[in-house]
Parts: C-alpha cells; sequence; structure tokens
C-alpha cells in the first residue's frame, strides 16, 4: 500500500480503477502510517478518521470521479463543516464551523476524502509554524528543522506521505515557502483564482488559496477542481479556467525572467546554488529561454506588505470578539472588559501585534 | 515617529486588547523597529503614472434576489451564551 501513498494522484486513480486496492484499504494504511509517524512530527492538529472511512466506502462506489477516493489534509485555517477549525489559535479552540470552504466542497463533489487539519502559524500569521497555539511541527527531512510556514503542517503532511494533497493559504509566501523548505510543490495561484469563501481571513485582498503536492501534476489536478468563480466570493475570478493537465504537457515555448534582485544580500550560499542548477536544468531543456531581468523595487516589498497584510488583519480579527463563536472570558463583567480579556486570552503575541496596528 | 508605552496602550484599547505590562513595553520596541523598517518607503518617489494591475474585475453586482442563509440554530451553535434565540452579552447600558 505504502507504494501507492508515495506515488502520484494518477497512479493511485489507476490503482483503484483497476481494483488493486480501495480507497478504505488506502485510507486505512494512510491512518497506520500518521498514528506510526506523526507524533515525531506534528503535522496534523486533529484528524477526521470516522467520516473520511465513511467517505472511502462511498468514493469506491464511484471511481470516475477526477479525484475519487484520493486523501487530502486541510489548513486548519479552511472551514471544515462539522470539523473543529482553530486557525492555530486557542480563541477558536472548540469551533466547529457551520459550513465547508468552497474549495473543499468542490473537492469533495470531486471525490476527495478529507484525512484532518493541519497545523499552522496562529491565523496563518508567521513563516515557521512556531506561531501556532497548540504544537510544533518539524521538517520531516530534519526534525530539528522548521518545516517552514505558515502552512507547515500540510507542507510538512505532504513530504512525509500522511496524505496524497493538502490544501494550505498564502498570503506573503504561506504556501510557497513551506513547500520549498519541506522538497514538495507548492502552488499560489493567481489573486481570485480560487474562491477565498471559508478561509479565514488575514489580509484580505492578498489571501489566496492552493495547493501542496508532491509533483506538479498532481498540483495541477487540485487546481483544476477548486479553480473558477464562486458566487460566494465576489473576489473570485470569472476568467475561464483553461485544462491545466493539457497545457502542463505542452506548454509551448516559455520565458523564465529570473530578477538580479533575487540574488542579493542575505542570499544562503545553498539556496542559490541549487537555484542556479535549476536555470541551468531549464535552459538546458531547449525549449525555455532564460532571461536576466530587473525588479528595481523589490527590496520594498516587505515594507509594503506589511502595511497591506496587517491593516487588512486588525480589521479582519475585529471578529473575535467572544459574541458569536470561540473563546470568551469567563472573567468580564462588562462588554468592553468582555472584549478586551477575550482577546487577551485567546490571540498569541503575534496576531495581538497585528491587531494593534 | 517615537512609538512609546503610552502610545501601544492607546492602540490596544482601540483595538479592545488587555495587554500585560511585559507585552506593552515589548511591543513599543517590536512596533518601533518595524516602523524604522517601513520607513524606507519614504525614498520612493511617487511615480507619475499609476501601477497597472492585471486582474481588473468586472463589478462585483448580482440580481437582488433572496437565497437561502444560515438557519438561526446552525448560526448559534457555536455560540458563548445565548437566550432563546438570540447571542447574549453582558449587560451594555449600565
Amino acid at each position: 500500500m505504502i507504494e501507492f501513498l508515495r506515488g502520484s494522484i494518477a497512479d493511485l486513480l489507476q490503482a483503484y480503477r483497476s481494483s488493486r486496492t480501495t480507497p478504505k484499504e488506502i485510507l486505512y494504511s494512510l491512518f497506520q502510517i500518521i498514528d506510526e509517524h506523526d507524533h515525531q512530527i506534528g503535522a496534523f492538529l486533529r484528524l477526521d478518521r470516522e467520516r473520511a472511512l465513511h467517505d472511502a466506502d462511498a468514493a469506491g462506489k464511484d471511481l470516475e470521479k477526477p479525484l475519487a477516493g484520493i486523501p487530502l489534509a486541510v489548513k486548519d485555517v479552511i472551514s471544515t463543516r462539522d470539523l473543529e477549525t482553530t486557525c492555530g489559535s486557542r480563541i477558536l479552540r472548540g469551533y466547529i464551523p457551520p459550513f465547508d470552504a468552497t474549495a473543499l466542497t468542490r473537492l469533495r463533489n470531486a471525490g476527495a476524502i478529507i484525512v484532518g487539519k493541519t497545523n499552522c502559524d496562529e491565523f496563518a500569521m508567521g513563516s515557521s509554524t512556531e506561531n501556532s497555539a497548540f504544537q510544533l511541527t518539524r521538517n520531516p527531512w530534519n526534525p530539528e528543522y522548521t518545516p517552514g510556514g505558515s502552512s507547515g503542517g500540510s507542507a510538512a503532511a505532504i513530504a512525509s506521505c500522511f496524505s496524497m494533497a493538502a490544501l494550505g493559504s498564502d498570503t506573503g509566501g504561506s504556501i510557497r515557502q513551506p513547500a520549498s523548505l519541506c522538497g514538495i510543490v507548492g502552488l499560489k495561484p493567481s489573486y481570485g483564482r480560487v474562491s477565498r469563501y471559508g478561509l479565514a481571513a488575514f489580509g484580505s485582498s492578498l489571501d489566496c488559496i492552493g495547493p501542496l503536492t508532491r509533483s506538479v501534476e498532481d498540483a495541477a489536478r487540485i487546481l483544476q477542481i477548486i479553480a473558477g468563480h464562486d458566487p460566494a466570493d465576489s473576489t473570485s475570478s470569472s476568467a475561464v479556467v483553461p485544462d491545466y493537465l493539457t497545457e502542463m504537457k505542452a506548454p509551448g515555448r516559455l520565458r523564465v525572467g529570473v530578477p538580479k534582485e533575487y540574488f542579493g544580500e542575505g542570499i544562503d550560499p545553498q539556496v542559490g546554488a541549487s537555484v542556479e542548477a535549476a536555470i541551468h536544468e531549464l535552459e538546458q531543456s531547449g525549449s525555455i529561454e532564460i532571461k536576466q531581468i530587473s525588479l528595481p523595487h523589490t527590496e520594498l516589498a516587505i515594507a509594503v506588505y506589511y502595511i497591506i497584510a496587517t491593516a487588512e488583519a486588525s480589521s479582519n480579527l475585529s471578529r473575535y470578539d467572544g459574541v458569536r463563536y470561540g473563546h470568551r472570558s469567563a472573567a468580564a463583567k462588562t462588554l468592553r472588559e468582555m472584549y478586551e480579556n477575550t482577546r487577551a486570552e485567546g490571540f498569541g503575541a503575534e496576531v495581538k501585534r497585528s491587531a494593534s496596528r | 515617529m517615537k512609538i512609546d508605552r503610552d502610545l501601544v496602550l492607546e492602540i490596544a484599547r482601540l483595538a479592545r486588547i488587555e495587554l500585560r505590562a511585559d507585552e506593552l513595553d515589548l511591543f513599543a520596541q517590536q512596533l518601533q523597529d518595524i516602523l524604522q523598517y517601513i520607513e524606507k518607503l519614504n525614498q520612493v518617489k511617487q511615480p507619475s503614472e499609476p501601477f497597472s494591475y492585471r486582474n481588473v474585475l468586472p463589478p462585483a453586482l448580482r440580481p437582488d434576489e433572496v437565497l437561502p442563509s444560515l438557519p438561526v440554530e446552525e448560526a448559534l451553535r457555536n455560540a458563548p451564551e445565548r437566550v432563546k434565540r438570540f447571542f447574549k452579552v453582558p449587560r451594555i447600558i449600565p
């Protein structure tokens, strides 16, 4: 079973369709592997065993769906109906969403099975998954190292073969950076390509849901399902969704820009060398043109990001006030105290900083 | 701009977050550092033309139709405290 769990989505679908294995068998092995190893990694905050096995039964009866019986891990900032969603924060401990995020609804309809919720920095604010209120996640390649973040649990789960694919979210690198640190594929789609409905808002004009997988093809298969306009998110794009698998196999002539500013001060020599090696490999392929370019505003990007992301975050965090869901301070006597104590007790340091700007 | 304890206290009051004394000092320092970092943006000259943005979306208008929404019981199921069909909060008018 383990060979299927290390392989591609296409191979697993093929194995189901030719009756070499079943979704239920795969889910059993998967939970066994997670039980055996996740105590060393800490990728998952919680598993959804019962429902996953139930869904696997159903998936086994309709193997024509594009992701029939494909295990999926979901970052804990994405709303899962009837499954606790904490955003890695004490303030949402015990919160059971009454709805699924649109991306998730689409994946479920395509036959995917939710394995569980993955650890992340609180409200996706961080780059190491150390800002989770609940646990540390370790890099599966070296437990002394961080998996990156904020989608560190999703990235570690994929690198550990705890799932075939995972959803993450990216506001300022939170899919791309942990994918890189865990040696897997992470895709931040263009803003608006994937509905944000059901994604806990951080910086609303930047937030994106995207896939983390072990291959580009697997990422294309997930994006194919989650991309497209959603009436529940007015910022989602109505641009036509291309056939990513076809485009991926015949991309035509590509030109890759290499911004010289990205190789400046502060780059780790090992990282620099492996990026150079990748550029060389692309060049050797013959069909890809490498072009040196300049993006002169690069050095300002983080400063701009900080202003936009935290300004939007402080507004978005105002909803965590102890009134309708999540933690409410037991100590408060007045409404004002209820807000102040609830937020003091519920938020971690990074989130308090973000809210106070 | 100088960020001191009093300013952090005022911002925290506006954000409705009770901060501990040690957090006030720590945040004052950290917010000062961040502010200093983003001051590098002051060196940028305003461009005469605004930057172009590729993904211009059409206006997000839709017909004003009544659609199903979250049932009251579902909306209330995470309520810290409720009375009948309402969220309960501490007394507002003294």
